[in-house]
């Protein structure tokens, strides 16, 4: 084998080398698009129970309006054994305007309430999934 | 012979690439046949979560709190209600809806849906399940097996599909979700 055929063999070595690298490249990608998309749907999930919680408890007066911020300001990390996942679960409440504004000053009185849960956690879930509601003091 | 030598060689090298080449091509295709499924796997459990989250949101529409459930099983869950599940609207007539896993088959079971005994959507509308299993909690978050206690459900699905490709490494997802009895809290719990 003279100079010229080591070299075509070994330009063949890279070319199907990066070929390959490329494909698992893209598997690997593919493979990350869908766990992430698993995981959102998971942290939609908490999300929604944890503003729903919040719906239910104010609907039976087992938190008044004006502990909306003192309730649902937390983090916690929360296990989900049947994924089995383990997410890091952020709350938090402030008072607001009628636009979900932050007020300049906090005003316990005020009519309008936010909270915004944020999940974070397993690395498949690529960046934190965020789920806000408005809260309005109604007189009924 | 020395030609031969490097013509038999070439050969043996081009065969081993053109071999590797259609095997990359193989996994490409059952990746991608893979992702596709599981793509679509995923956009039905998130209909599948939101339609039994609006389910059981209309639970105890017009009954007292304490009658709202009236089964809290592990795998069925049956309460009443004065809403039309099949109609989706308010209703005068008060009905008995029955949430339960259907007949396995091979291609995994449907959520069946109840209402007074006729099983509605027989088409199934939540189905590639392979098992459900409900947690009770009560108005303080307590987990509790009393149906008069039960104001929310925690449902834990996990969902099945055959793969497209090896039928012995079926596809599987799971999901945990908790819905609220949304009336009997505005009644007060």
């Amino acid at each position: 084998m003279n100079m010229m055929e080591m070299f075509l063999a070994l330009m063949a070595i890279m070319l199907f080398t990066t070929l390959s690298l490329t494909y698992n490249q893209a598997i690997w990608r593919q493979t990350d698009y869908i766990n992430n998309a698993t995981m959102v749907v998971q942290a939609s999930q908490i999300c929604h129970s944890i503003l729903d919680e919040a719906d239910a408890k104010l609907f039976s007066n087992q938190i008044e309006f004006t502990d909306i911020v003192d309730t649902y300001n937390f983090t916690d990390t929360q296990s989900y054994p049947h994924l089995p996942v383990t997410f890091t679960v952020s709350c938090v409440a402030t008072d607001c305007d009628s636009l979900g504004q932050d007020l300049e000053t906090p005003n316990p009185n005020s009519l309008f309430k936010r909270i915004e849960v944020s999940v974070s956690g397993p690395t498949a879930l690529r960046y934190p999934y965020k789920m806000k509601r408005l809260y309005t003091k109604t007189f009924m | 012979m020395g030609v031969l030598l490097d013509v038999l060689g070439s050969v043996i090298i081009a065969a081993t690439l053109f071999l590797m080449m259609m095997t990359f091509q193989l996994q490409m295709q059952e990746t991608a046949a893979r992702i596709h499924y599981t793509g679509s796997m995923i956009d039905h459990m998130d209909t599948a979560a939101s339609k039994l989250n609006h389910i059981m949101a209309m639970a105890g529409i017009g009954v007292p709190v304490d009658s709202v459930c009236v089964i809290a099983d592990e795998s069925r869950l049956v309460f009443r209600t004065f809403w039309n599940c099949e109609s989706d609207t308010l209703s005068e007539d008060r009905h008995l809806i029955d949430i339960k896993l259907g007949d396995s088959t091979q291609h995994g079971s449907i959520l069946e849906i109840n209402q007074d005994g006729t099983l509605i959507e027989p088409l199934g509308y939540i189905l590639y399940i392979e098992d459900v299993a409900f947690n009770y909690y009560d108005k303080n978050d307590n987990q509790t097996t009393t149906p008069a206690n039960v104001m929310s459900a925690e449902i834990l699905l996990t969902f099945r599909r055959d793969s497209p490709w090896r039928q012995d490494q079926p596809l599987r997802t799971n999901i945990q979700l908790k819905c609220f009895f949304m009336n009997s809290y505005l009644q007060g719990a």
